[in-house]
């Protein structure tokens, strides 16, 4: 599993790695019951704060992608509608064309927001 | 059938058939029970009918056939594979012959038997360890695609490798014995070989699988129990890669080491090679082009 993150954007920290994580649950990049990396490593590997790492596992539970466990840590649930994995490669689409044209992020929220995304 | 198959395969099914056609061959001159086993001395001292003791040859014989065929990618392995299951089928014949014409079993004098299935079965490794063509390794590194690392980006990739299928039951099968022994050791009141038996279980448990992390600082890796662990620093690395690895090139799993570098074996497939100066390191991981690349990436920056 690849996570990048970018300190640069307006968009913060535990927001991308919550995306990044969904991204590699939905698209199955880690398996469906996979064990995900422990707070303490993924905190150690991209320089976080453990609770921001576990504010975003909490957050990934409360959507039904991520089960908890004490002892156990973090196992990934695959959606079963192919509904998530749709949005993923549209987003996955979006993002190339938007690298291509030049299109800077705010541009793509208003336009997400004026089509009615809330 | 190509002909690295019929030198590995061949030849000892040829041998176990020609034993287990022997021991046929003789079964009215032989006694019942037969002695299946022998003091220091020489001196029998297990029975077994000729039924037991032939079925326990085939099915050892078999198994590990099974086992080197997986491992037979040198002709050393080749030879080694193809001795030991010539040693079993040769000793069968060399401690019945002896037992020809006897009453009972226990007259038997065993001879020189022992030395002589050793013989044999070099001989025989040998011969197949000349005749075999094991398929060549991948001569270069599978190069990895590049992972785009700007400057602001923080990125980490996390690989796993976890034993299945047939390295598992070989290592829940190395397993089960020892645990046997220790337990038994242990009733006995013999602390000691006890104590020791116990310690090996462990080494096992750890090789079930390995993490492999790749951030900022190094590639990281730790065994199923978390330690033994290590990190390779980006700097000092000279060269990365995917590869596939064989286990028969390193003669097994686990924890390797020859004139290659050292390897983490956890299965067979998929894995990274990194260079750090002349060394090598091979580590087995899942989806090994993507941590490699990223590897690359930090590397170039």
């Amino acid at each position: 599993m690849l996570i990048q993150l970018d300190t640069g954007s307006q968009v913060p920290l535990y927001a991308q790695l919550i995306a990044a994580l969904r991204k590699a649950i939905v698209t199955g990049e880690i398996a469906d019951g996979g064990r995900l990396p422990s707070a303490e490593d993924l905190a150690a590997a991209l320089d976080l704060n453990r609770n921001t790492v576990l504010r975003a596992y909490r957050e990934l539970r409360d959507d039904g992608l991520v089960e908890l466990r004490r002892g156990r840590g973090a196992t990934a649930i695959r959606p079963r509608e192919e509904m998530e994995e749709g949005v993923e490669k549209q987003l996955d689409a979006l993002a190339a064309a938007a690298r291509h044209a030049r299109i800077p992020l705010a541009d793509l929220i208003a336009g997400l927001t004026v089509r009615g995304v809330l | 059938m190509n002909r690295h198959r019929l030198a590995t395969l061949g030849i000892p099914v040829l041998a176990l058939c020609a034993a287990l056609g022997w021991t046929l061959s003789a079964r009215d001159a032989l006694p019942d029970p037969v002695a299946s086993h022998f003091d220091f001395t020489g001196r029998p001292d297990g029975f077994q009918s000729l039924t037991t003791l032939s079925l326990g040859m085939l099915g050892t014989g078999l198994l590990l056939l099974l086992l080197f065929q997986r491992l037979s990618t040198t002709r050393l392995m080749s030879g080694i594979g193809a001795g030991t299951v010539i040693f079993v089928a040769a000793l069968q014949v060399l401690i019945l012959a002896p037992q020809r014409g006897l009453a009972d079993a226990a007259d038997t004098a065993l001879g020189a038997a022992l030395p002589l299935a050793l013989i044999v079965a070099t001989a025989g490794g040998a011969l197949v360890g000349v005749l075999a063509d094991p398929p060549p390794a991948e001569a270069d590194p599978v190069p990895a695609d590049s992972v785009p690392l700007r400057p602001g980006t923080r990125a980490a990739w996390f690989g796993t490798a976890r034993a299945t299928g047939f390295p598992l039951w070989i290592m829940l099968g190395g397993m089960l014995p020892l645990v046997v022994f220790a337990v038994s050791a242990f009733l006995d009141g013999a602390w000691i070989p006890a104590f020791l038996l116990f310690l090996t279980v462990p080494v096992f448990v750890m090789f079930l699988g390995v993490d492999v992390r790749v951030d900022a600082h190094g590639t990281h890796w730790q065994l199923f129990t978390g330690i033994p662990r290590g990190t390779i620093p980006h700097a000092e690395v000279t060269r990365v890669g995917a590869v596939d690895i064989r286990p028969g090139d390193w003669g097994g799993w686990g924890w390797r080491l020859s004139l290659q570098g050292r390897a983490i074996l956890i299965r067979g497939g998929e894995g990274l090679r990194i260079q750090r100066g002349k060394k090598n390191f091979y580590i087995t991981v899942d989806n090994a082009a993507r941590g490699a690349a990223l590897i690359e990436a930090y590397r170039g920056n």
